[in-house]
Parts: C-alpha cells; sequence; structure tokens
C-alpha cells in the first residue's frame, strides 16, 4: 500500500500550496497534504462501491431470478416491484435516505445506490433466466431431481457470470459518482474524513484562488470511473 | 390504438401507486421523534406548540391511516406545507418548477442537438479517425462527474477568462431586454454541464440505433420507387425519429438527478436546488414531494417512449382484426 508522504495532519502555515516537491498534489486551505488525502478518499470510494454493488447483485439476483422461476402471479407481483424500484433516480433515493438518517455516513449511499442497480440487474436477470428455462440442459437438470435452490447456484449463476460483471462494473462507478456528489453537497460523509466529492466540496471555497484541490480529486474520479467503463465494455465486447 | 394507450395508461397505475407507497415509506423511516430534533437544533418550541406539531405530523394515528390520507390529500394536489415557513408545497415547488424545466429543455436540446447528428455520421463512417477521436474525446466528458465539470468550467471561464457569469439567473442584474441576454449567458455553463455526461451515450446510442435502422441501400430502394425530396425525408422521418424517443428513456432519470448538483453548484433556483436546501433543513414534506415528483417523471418518459414507439415503428403495432378487435 502506497504511503502518503506526510499524514493529513492539520498545518494552517502551508495551507493552500500549489504542487511542488514536498506536496505533489499541492495542500487544502487547512495545510493538509493533498496526495494523501485524495488516497483516502480512495479508499471511502472502493467501501462505497462494493458495498453498494454486493447489495444490489443480491437483491437484483433475488427478485429477477425468483420472478422469472416462479412466474405467474409471483412473476407479476415482483415485476411490477422491480419497476417501481427502476423509477426513482438513485440519487434523488439517496437524498431520501439521507435526510431521514439524521446524521449522514455511508448507508443511504450504499442502500441508494443497491436499490436502483438491484432494478437493472433484477430486469437483466429476469430476461436471463427466462431464456434459459425451455434449454435443454435445465431440463436434465430438473429431471435428475435437482430443486430450485440448486438449479439456480450451480447451473445458472456460471452462465450469468459476464454480464453480472458488466452490472457490477456499472454499479460501482455509479456508487463513486453518487456519493462523490453527495459529499460535494455536504450530504455524504463528514469531515475530517476525506472523500474525492468532499475535497471538490471545499474546494469550491478556494476556486478563484487555487486549481489543485478541484483538479486533481476530479481527475481521479474520472480516472477510476474510466476504468470502470472500459472493463466493463471488455466484458461485453464493444468496440 | 387508442384501446392500446387506454391500456398502457391503466398499466401505469399500480405502479404510480407502488412509487407513492415506497416514497412514503422511506420519509417516514424517522429514527426519532422529529419535533425532538428541531428543539435539539434551538428552534424553541413551547409544549403547546410541540404538542400541535406532533398532532399535525400524525404521530398519534397508525401508518396505514397516515399513507391512505396523504395519498388523499396528493390525489386532491394538497402536498401539505413546507416545515421551514409554512408556505403550501405546491406553491414553493411552483416556483422553482419554471427554472428546472427552462434548464431541462435547454440541456435536451444541446443534448440531442450535438447526440443524434454524431451519432448519425458515426453510423454512416463507422470506424473512421473522425468517429475514433469523437468517441474518445466523449468517454472523457462522461467520466468527468458533473459537479467536478461544474468547478472546472466555473474557475475557467467565470473566474479566469471572465467570459460567462459563475453563477445565478442573472435576471436580478439586468434590466428590460438586456434581461434575455443575461439569462441565456447564464443558462450556457449548466446547460453545458447538464449535456456533457448525456453526450457520450447518446451518441453511442444513437449510433447503434442508426446502424440498425437504416440497412444499406433502404435509402437507394426508395428512390428506385420514386420518393425523392421531402417526400423521401417524410418517408424516412418516423424511423429516425426512434432514437430521439428511446433515449428518452435513459436522458429523462439522468437530467432529473444532474440537475440536482448543478442547481446547486450555480445557484440556480430550480427544482434540484430546492431539494437540496429541504434536505439540508430536514424539510420533509418538500422532499418527499420532490421524491414523487422525480419518480413520476422517470415513470412519465418511460410511458413516452412505450407509447410512440408503436406510433412510430409500424412492425410494433398490434394487429387488429377486421371486426375491430385487437389480436394481441
Amino acid at each position: 500500500m502506497l504511503v502518503a508522504p506526510s499524514s493529513t495532519e492539520i498545518r494552517l502555515p502551508e495551507a493552500l500550496q500549489a504542487p511542488s516537491g514536498a506536496h505533489p498534489f499541492g495542500t487544502d486551505a487547512l495545510g493538509r497534504d493533498l496526495l494523501a488525502r485524495v488516497v483516502q478518499g480512495a479508499r471511502v470510494s472502493l467501501e462505497v462501491g462494493f458495498g453498494a454493488t454486493l447489495l444490489a447483485l443480491v437483491l437484483g439476483a433475488l427478485l429477477g431470478g425468483t420472478a422469472a422461476l416462479r412466474a405467474g402471479a409471483v412473476d407479476l407481483l415482483l415485476g411490477r416491484v422491480i419497476e417501481v424500484l427502476g423509477c426513482f433516480p438513485p440519487f434523488v433515493l439517496a437524498l431520501a435516505l439521507v435526510t431521514v438518517a439524521g446524521g449522514a455516513g455511508l448507508m443511504p449511499i450504499v442502500v441508494a445506490v443497491g436499490l436502483g442497480r438491484a432494478a437493472s440487474t433484477a430486469r437483466f436477470v429476469r430476461g436471463e433466466v427466462q431464456r434459459r428455462r425451455g434449454a435443454g440442459l435445465w431440463i436434465a437438470a430438473r429431471a435428475s431431481g435437482a430443486g430450485l435452490p440448486r438449479l439456480a447456484l450451480r447451473h445458472l449463476l456460471p452462465l450469468a457470470a459476464g454480464p453480472l460483471v458488466v452490472q457490477a462494473a456499472f454499479g460501482v462507478a455509479q456508487a463513486i459518482l453518487l456519493e462523490s456528489s453527495l459529499s460535494f453537497l455536504g450530504l455524504g460523509i463528514q469531515p475530517p474524513a476525506a472523500s474525492w466529492g468532499m475535497i471538490l466540496a471545499e474546494g469550491r471555497a478556494t476556486v478563484e484562488v487555487a486549481w489543485w484541490p478541484i483538479l486533481f480529486p476530479s481527475v481521479a474520479i474520472a480516472a477510476t470511473l474510466a476504468g470502470l467503463e472500459w472493463a466493463g465494455s471488455l466484458a461485453t465486447g464493444d468496440e | 390504438m387508442s384501446g392500446f394507450l387506454l391500456r398502457r395508461l391503466l398499466a401505469c397505475l399500480p405502479t404510480l401507486l407502488g412509487i407513492t407507497l415506497v416514497a412514503f415509506v422511506i420519509l417516514n423511516l424517522l429514527p426519532s421523534d422529529p419535533v425532538l430534533t428541531w428543539s435539539e437544533a434551538g428552534v424553541p418550541m413551547s409544549a403547546e406548540s410541540q404538542a400541535r406539531l406532533r398532532a399535525a405530523l400524525g404521530a398519534g394515528r397508525g401508518p396505514a391511516e397516515r399513507y391512505s390520507d396523504w395519498l388523499l390529500s396528493v390525489v386532491r394536489l394538497d402536498l401539505g406545507r413546507s416545515l421551514r415557513d409554512a408556505r403550501p408545497v405546491q406553491e414553493v415547488i411552483g416556483e422553482a418548477l419554471p427554472w428546472t424545466a427552462l434548464l431541462n429543455l435547454c440541456a435536451m436540446a444541446a443534448i440531442y442537438g450535438v447526440g443524434l447528428p454524431l451519432g448519425f455520421l458515426g453510423a454512416r463512417r463507422p470506424g473512421s479517425q473522425g468517429d475514433r477521436w469523437s468517441r474518445r474525446i466523449l468517454l472523457i466528458l462522461f467520466v468527468v462527474p458533473p459537479f467536478a465539470a461544474a468547478l472546472l468550467m466555473q474557475r475557467l471561464f467565470a473566474v479566469r477568462l471572465g467570459l460567462l457569469p459563475l453563477q445565478g439567473t442573472g435576471l436580478g442584474e439586468a434590466t428590460g431586454a438586456a434581461r434575455l441576454g443575461s439569462l441565456a449567458e447564464h443558462l450556457v455553463l449548466p446547460v453545458l454541464c447538464l449535456a456533457l455526461a448525456a453526450w457520450a451515450y447518446t451518441t453511442r446510442y444513437a449510433r447503434a440505433l442508426f446502424r440498425t435502422l437504416f440497412p444499406a441501400g433502404s435509402v437507394a430502394a426508395a428512390r428506385a420507387r420514386g420518393l425523392s425530396g421531402l417526400r423521401l425525408a417524410r418517408h424516412f422521418a418516423p424511423m429516425a425519429a426512434l432514437p430521439f424517443v428511446s433515449i428518452l428513456g435513459a436522458v429523462v432519470p439522468a437530467l432529473v438527478a444532474g440537475s440536482v448538483v448543478i442547481e446547486e453548484a450555480f445557484s440556480w433556483p430550480g427544482l434540484g436546488r430546492l431539494l437540496v436546501h429541504a434536505v439540508e433543513g430536514r424539510d420533509y414534506p418538500v422532499v418527499l414531494a420532490l421524491v414523487l415528483l422525480s419518480a413520476c417523471a422517470v415513470l412519465a418518459g418511460q410511458l413516452l417512449v412505450d407509447l410512440a414507439y408503436p406510433a412510430l415503428d409500424p412492425r410494433l403495432r398490434e394487429q387488429v382484426a377486421p371486426d375491430g378487435s385487437h389480436g394481441g
């Protein structure tokens, strides 16, 4: 793990220094080393990203899979649930959750992105399972007496792995974007914790005199999103 | 056709109901007594007014009752009162709505105005230098988060170059005819930021769509049949309109979410900024109303797509039997 040059202590005399040898990313308004803070922010982003995506995948697979496997009335009902969930933009959902959650923290983000992505994951899983229901492999497995959960786990999951990875990549990207947007608005994690969006929010106050608190976290977010996007497109075989 | 329309609209009702339920449940997951939250925040209240406020917030009634009461009032378009200044929520929203509408309409114009032509060109010459470069640039634009783009652009255009205003709507600063110019000036950066991220996927989407819609030779075939000029354009118009419509399904939710951050960054007095302030001030009725509104907007976008598709693409229309009944 990278060792940050100096810890994120507040050193007011060194406030708002442009990038230099001692501080490759410069310092922020409280004299904290920006590189160290950006690295800290990476950790927050990863936590949020994976937490939310995990929730989305599990929930989505459960919803979509159950809907497609049970069919009939269950399918109809769950289909509606998925549709309703999909109508709420995750960001707006996150804001609603932040309102009721009192002190912010990461939970609203994880839940909001999780629910939002769960809808699209569920739709996808449902489609995939419906497609495979008539396949020979399926019928053979059923004929050998496999129960539904076993069927789902051993036969369907491996087949859906590829596209699920894509969903995961986009999910992480969306979670990171959401978290930074919330922190930017001052509604995400609380100081002194660092997150890319938070650094940007702090940089907003000094936008007229310092460009580095704005540029570096932006590049960090953009690069991460680009990487995830690229990983996702590799899996789908886009050009 | 109208039967289809009716059925599609009716099919929305359960979803609409579900939306109200989810919104209501979320905004009522209060972990603590809202009145206490406020008194902690230093809002002075006598025991009497606390009791009245609790009653107004429905503390004494059961959840099902509160939900049905609330639902009935929503249907009557009564969304309650803002907890901040006791004004009716409809009024507060009504003030902010035109601003958001203006911003988003301009953003849509920008999105379609750039995305569709680029997508069309990309479909006609896939793999060309221009195509590849435009996609790279668009990818970069896509991954820069809107608020970062906002800050960077404010820094560049407003602070450094002094070309464009930093924030606000510009209406307070000018008078008479100059107000229009001031407004337009103030619109540039926010619209640009909103459209930025959308350009990447709009172009990609349009490209894929155009490639499938215009199989090689279909234009030549139409010409061979004697169509030309305006009639040719009208012949292909419904097909060409399809991408406009199908992209709506993705653009609307993106605009709804994007508006929040952009409006806040540029101090644009729209619904997005209203939402942020309501969240900060724990103004539950306003937050609830706005959450409902945004979900309905997304639903409306999807509905438009579903309704427009069969209208534009005859292959998707249901078969109508000679006796007028539907075969589907």
